[in-house]
Parts: C-alpha cells; sequence; structure tokens
C-alpha cells in the first residue's frame, strides 16, 4: 500500500519532465550543444578540419580585439543594423498604415507589402544584384546615371541594408497591421471630432497604440539584421575592400576560407553577447517606457 | 463664454449605406439654440446613423445639413465645432485621464496654462479632479463616463452630441448621472442632441423628443405632447412605461350616445371623450382605442373620488391574471374580454392571479387610432 503511494507521488514529480523531454532533446542537439562546442572552440587554435588543438585561453578574443579588421567588422555592422531596422520598420509601418482602411484592389497592396517575408534572401540579392548592375541595371537606367553600386565602397553597404530593410519589412507589415486592427476605429472618429488632423492622430494614438508591437518588432528586427548572411554574401562577399564585411560574414570567411574556426568561434561568441546585451538593455528601457 | 449661437437643421436627409440599405430617409429637423434634443425610437431606427451625419462621421447621400446658416454636409467633423460623447466612451487608453480631457484643446495649441485651468475647472464640474493622473483603465463605467462627457465639454462646442452615454451604466448610476446630465444642460448653456433608446431617460431630459422608426420621423414634441397627443400607434406604444394598451372596437351611436363597441362586456360611451366630435366621422368604423395604464383604476381608488371625476370611467369585469409590485405602485395583468392588458395601480392592491374584479377604465383619457394607418384621429381630422 505504502509503497504504491510512494511510487505514484515519485512518478507525480517525473511526469512534467517526461512532457519537457521531446523540447529539450531538441533544443539541447540543436542549440545548447552547439553552444557549448563553440565556447570550447574559442579558446584553442585549430587544425583545417575544425578540431581543437592547441589551448590557447583567450588568445582569440585578444587577437581580435587587437585586429583593426574585427574592429571595421563591427563599425560596418552597427551602421548595417541601424539602418535596416529603422528602414525596415518605417516601411512596414508605412505600408500598414496605408492599407488600414478598405478600398477596391486592397488585398493586391496588402500581399505586395508582405511579400518580401515570402521571398528567400539570396534570390532577392540575385535580383538586385541585377538591377543594380552598372551598365545594364534598371536603376542606373531609369535614373540615368552610371554608378557601379556594389563595387564602390559608397554605396555598395547602402545597397544590401536596403535590400535586408525591404526583406525584413514584410514581416513588419504584417505585425502592424495586426496592431492596428486592434486600435479601436472609434478612437479615430473621436479624434476627428475633436479636432485633430492625420498627423496628430498618428503621433498621438497610432503609434501609443503601436507601442507593445513597435518594441518587438525592434527587438526581433535587430537581431534578424545583426544576423543578416545570404544577401552579402552573394551582392558583396564583404567587399569591396571590407566595407560589407558584417561580423556574420566575417565569420564565415574566417572559418571556411582562412580556415582558422578558433577565431571564427570566438566571432560567434562576441556577436552573441553583443546582441544579448541589446536585448537586455533594449528590456530595461522598455519596462521603464512603454506603457500599456 | 464667447460662444457663438448654434442653430442646427436638416433638411430631407437621408443615408443609404453602400450595401442600399436606406437607415435614415427624408429627416427633416430644425434644433434651435440651447435646446436639448432625444433621439428615441427602436434599435436599428437609425438613431446613430442621424447623429453620426451630423457629426460628420457619416456623409449624408441626400439633403442638406446646416450649422448657424453654413452649410456643413463637406466640411470635416474637425472643422464643424460639435463634440460628441460615443457609447463605448472612446477615451484613449495611452493618455491619463487630464489629457483624455485636454485632448481636444492640446490638438488646437491652446496655451498650456489655459488648457490647465480649464481642465481643473470641468474636473471640478464633474467631480473628478483626484482621477486627473489615471488612466481609462482604472476607473469605473461611472467615472468614465463622466471623463468622456468632460472631453465633450471643455471646448464649449456650438453642441453636444451623445450616443446612448448612460446605457452602459447600471440602473441606479444611470438615474444619478440623468440627475447630472440635466444639470449640467442648464449651467452650461449649450445644444445637447442626445441619443437613447431607454424612454424615461428622453423623457425626464429632453425638451424635445424626436421619435424615430426605421429611419422616419415619427413625431418631434415636447415630452407633454408625445405623452398626451401621440401622433400614432407607435409613438403611443413607444412612450409610456408600461406601455399603452390597445383594444380594437367599433364606434356606434346609440340612444344618440356614441358607443366604442370592443367585444363582449365591454362597451364604453364615449360622451366625455376629448375627441368626441371627430369619433362621430368613424360611425360604424373599426378603430383601436389606446388607454395607458396609469389612466385605469381600482374600485377602492374610484370610490375616493370626487363626482366630477368619477364622470367617464367605465366599470369593466376583469380576471387578474399576475400583478407585480415595483415599490410604490403595482402592475396588474388582466385579461378583459379576449384582451391582455396591464394597469398601474397603487400599493396597496392585493389582488391574485385568477380573481375576477372590477376596474375603471378612465375614458377622458382615451386615445383613438384610425385602425388602418394608424393616425391619431385628432390628427386625421387636421390632415
Ligand atoms: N455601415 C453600415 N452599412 C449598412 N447598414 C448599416 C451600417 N451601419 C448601420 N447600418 C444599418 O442602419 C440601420 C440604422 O443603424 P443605427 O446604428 O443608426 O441604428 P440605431 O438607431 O442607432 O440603433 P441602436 O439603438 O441599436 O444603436 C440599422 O438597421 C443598421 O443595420
Ligand atoms: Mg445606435
Amino acid at each position: 500500500m505504502k509503497i504504491g503511494a510512494e511510487k505514484e507521488k515519485l512518478g507525480k514529480k517525473i511526469e512534467p519532465y517526461l512532457f519537457l523531454m521531446p523540447s529539450l532533446l531538441v533544443f539541447g542537439i540543436f542549440l545548447f550543444y552547439p553552444f557549448a562546442k563553440t565556447i570550447y572552440l574559442s579558446l584553442f587554435k585549430t587544425n583545417k578540419m575544425g578540431q581543437a588543438k592547441i589551448f590557447v585561453g583567450l588568445g582569440n578574443y585578444i587577437e581580435l580585439f587587437t585586429s583593426k579588421s574585427f574592429y571595421n567588422s563591427i563599425g560596418v555592422t552597427v551602421v548595417f543594423v541601424a539602418i535596416v531596422v529603422v528602414l525596415s520598420m518605417a516601411l512596414g509601418l508605412l505600408g500598414a498604415v496605408l492599407c488600414n482602411r478598405s478600398f477596391p484592389g486592397i488585398r493586391i497592396f496588402s500581399t505586395a507589402y508582405a511579400l518580401p517575408m515570402a521571398i528567400a534572401s539570396a534570390s532577392a540579392a540575385l535580383i538586385f544584384k541585377i538591377m543594380l548592375h552598372q551598365s545594364v541595371g534598371i536603376i542606373n537606367k531609369l535614373l540615368h546615371l552610371e554608378i557601379n553600386w556594389i563595387s564602390d565602397p559608397k554605396y555598395a553597404l547602402v545597397c544590401v541594408a536596403v535590400l535586408t530593410a525591404w526583406l525584413n519589412s514584410g514581416i513588419n507589415f504584417l505585425y502592424f497591421s495586426a496592431g492596428l486592427a486592434n486600435i479601436d476605429e472609434t478612437l479615430y472618429e473621436r479624434a476627428s471630432v475633436d479636432g485633430a488632423n492625420g498627423i496628430q492622430k498618428f503621433f498621438r494614438l497610432t503609434l501609443p497604440g503601436l507601442g507593445p508591437i513597435l518594441f518587438y518588432t525592434l527587438v526581433v528586427d535587430v537581431i534578424q539584421a545583426f544576423q543578416s548572411f545570404g544577401q552579402v554574401k552573394i551582392l558583396t562577399q564583404g567587399g569591396p575592400g571590407e566595407s560589407t564585411n558584417l561580423i556574420v560574414y566575417s565569420i564565415y570567411r574566417d572559418a571556411f576560407f582562412n580556415y582558422r574556426f578558433g577565431t571564427a568561434a570566438a566571432e560567434s561568441i562576441i556577436l552573441f553577447l553583443i546582441i544579448m546585451c541589446l536585448t537586455l538593455v533594449m528590456f530595461k528601457i522598455e519596462k521603464k517606457g512603454v506603457k500599456y | 463664454m464667447g460662444r457663438s449661437m448654434a442653430q442646427l437643421e436638416l433638411r430631407n436627409v437621408t443615408k443609404r449605406y453602400e450595401n442600399g440599405f436606406e437607415a435614415v430617409s427624408n429627416f427633416n429637423l430644425d434644433i434651435q439654440d440651447k435646446e436639448f434634443i432625444i433621439f428615441v425610437g427602436p434599435s436599428g431606427c437609425g438613431k446613430s446613423t442621424t447623429l453620426r451625419m451630423i457629426a460628420g462621421l457619416e456623409e449624408a447621400s441626400e439633403g442638406e445639413i446646416w450649422i448657424d446658416d453654413r452649410l456643413v454636409n463637406y466640411v470635416e467633423p474637425k472643422d464643424r465645432d460639435l463634440s460628441m460623447v460615443f457609447q463605448n466612451y472612446a477615451l484613449y487608453p495611452n493618455m491619463t485621464v487630464y489629457d483624455n480631457i485636454a485632448f481636444s484643446l492640446q490638438v488646437r495649441r491652446l496655451p498650456k496654462k489655459e488648457i490647465d485651468n480649464r481642465v481643473r475647472e470641468v474636473a471640478r464640474i464633474l467631480e473628478i479632479e483626484n482621477l486627473l493622473d489615471r488612466r481609462p483603465k482604472d476607473l469605473s463605467g461611472g467615472q468614465k463616463q463622466r471623463v468622456a462627457i468632460g472631453n465633450a465639454i471643455i471646448r464649449r462646442p456650438k453642441a453636444l452630441l451623445m450616443d446612448e452615454p448612460l446605457s452602459n451604466l447600471d440602473a441606479k448610476l444611470r438615474g444619478q448621472m440623468r440627475v447630472e446630465l440635466a444639470k449640467l444642460h442648464e449651467r452650461l448653456d449649450t445644444t445637447f442632441i442626445y441619443v437613447t433608446h431607454d424612454q424615461t431617460e428622453a423623457m425626464t431630459l429632453g425638451t424635445r423628443i424626436v421619435v424615430m422608426k426605421d429611419g422616419r420621423i415619427q413625431q418631434a414634441d415636447t415630452p407633454k405632447m408625445l405623452y398626451e397627443h401621440p401622433v400614432n400607434r407607435f409613438v403611443a406604444g413607444f412612450i409610456g412605461s408600461p406601455a399603452m394598451n390597445f383594444l380594437e372596437g367599433v364606434v356606434c351611436c346609440e340612444e344618440k350616445k356614441l358607443w366604442l363597441r370592443c367585444g363582449a362586456r365591454m362597451d364604453f360611451e364615449l360622451t366625455w371623450c376629448s375627441v368626441y366630435s371627430v369619433l362621430t366621422d368613424y360611425i360604424a368604423k373599426t378603430v383601436t382605442a389606446g388607454i395607458r395604464p396609469e389612466d385605469i383604476y381600482l374600485e377602492e381608488e374610484y370610490r375616493k373620488m370626487g363626482q366630477e371625476e368619477q364622470k367617464g370611467l367605465k366599470a369593466v369585469k376583469v380576471t387578474v391574471t399576475a400583478r407585480e409590485l415595483l415599490g410604490a405602485e403595482n402592475i396588474l395583468y388582466f385579461q378583459a374580454g379576449e384582451n391582455d392588458l396591464i394597469a398601474k395601480v397603487g400599493p396597496e392592491c392585493a389582488y391574485r392571479s385568477g380573481e375576477e374584479i372590477t376596474l375603471y377604465f378612465d375614458t377622458k383619457r382615451m386615445h383613438f387610432f384610425d385602425a388602418g394607418i394608424g393616425m391619431n384621429v385628432e390628427r386625421c381630422e387636421l390632415g
């Protein structure tokens, strides 16, 4: 009798963990293990196969922090992330505000604004490459210019950033549309009777009403922008010079061109720390600022 | 206060929605300065639509809307200088009560100092001074309603539009707010246009009531006129609670007197009726007689009356079917012939369901409607 009860108690204790097991397993294999392994690797010099050979402690990190190329990467990434986040949020918001009413053909417009979400970054980059081509690209043709967008260090980063912003704007559009649909229509009616014009309504009703969603998209966009890779790989390969050498691309280069897996791992860890700190800071600010 | 006159005029206003549904038809109304106008009617009769057309939130399909000799059909809501209290209050959720009240002044870029003075004055009038820092979600229904009114009156608009502002409140609070609204109207000297389907609100607040049905005005009149001289059967049944009783009957002439025959045991002598002369045109025709529940008396009540009062009261044998005690009065449900009727009698009445009693119907206060079109016979004579 007593043993039975004990058994039952034990079963009750284990039960929740059993339910968690599958997802823990998946996380463990694909997330926690690689993460631990990366930390481990970042402390070693490796051979060409990526096997840890010589323990160097923080050597890889010290090397990074004394390399000009790494600082360049960080600088380029920060500029890139800033452009991408601001532009993709602005595009998404603009689209959502424009589509937040019913008129004939609204579905076509909505689909068009949400479409970038469904396009692979690689194929978008290929299309942009053609559009930005110096002699046959449509951009130069329309603007009557002869700029080599992708090979000019002045423009290359902006081009990649604009492409990425456009790609990310699709999902932002979707989030913002959902957020706008949640704002009570009668608030706008009251505002019109109260005498507010369109701009006042936007800044005093729409933006505050979107507050929580704006914050959420900001966090996600920042993280996503830091991790952009495909478009750089196809459009510029980090060039010209190192003008578009984003951290993620630099990790890729170090690991798979230079076979310096240790350095690449260290860069990954630093990237991780940067994103984590940024996210924490954003949440801190949000707690103070945004009111629901 | 430096407020201009506010005269509102609606001429042949019609609203047709995109789906072709005509929500308001040929609406004509003149509203004078400082009136307290009530739009009342059953659900879906177009009250809100009319109010929203006045506010400019809905475009009139036909007709003209004039405010102070200015045609406003194509004037933006923000330029009409009206304010509105919405049914759900529509408070801005991310602003404090202070900003909610001040909003309409802030968007007009008034000096901060003046805004502050006016917000505090309004808050004092509405007794919400202690709530100014709160957000709408931390307010009770009645407080929200005050904030919404505060926002509406702070601008001293030409007219204050209200769409069922009390419908979200419980009965007690509704009674309180009703009194306060009446006071507010007196104090502000502004035109009020008020939508409700609660006829108690309509009767107690309005200086003029517009009864609507299916998008058309049935009657626009003072509460007293509506109660005493309803133009048709619909208005008669809509105004008053419990609703007026209706009896079908034939007018006939016997012994040189007019009678209304409403089936077995129910003959009413019409000698004392106010519309006696009109009824002579209806001899041998069917009419609908209307009698209000408060114009039917118990035997005890009848006995206490003077000779003069007893005149025109007609005894009818009825069977009680139910009784509801409503504090100071009883609502008596009874059957007379094949008609189910209602009487409002004194609290001392103790009859039970099934009892046979005698009730006295006051024929002096009976209304008569054409059985076909439902018009009041007094109007038929005029028209
Ligand atoms: N956008 C619309 N499109 C089509 N029909 C509408 C629209 N808005 C309202 N209606 C119809 O117009 C009629 C009048 O509506 P309205 O809102 O004015 O009624 P109401 O008198 O305010 O009723 P309630 O007392 O229920 O608020 C209703 O039958 C309604 O179904
Ligand atoms: Mg309504």
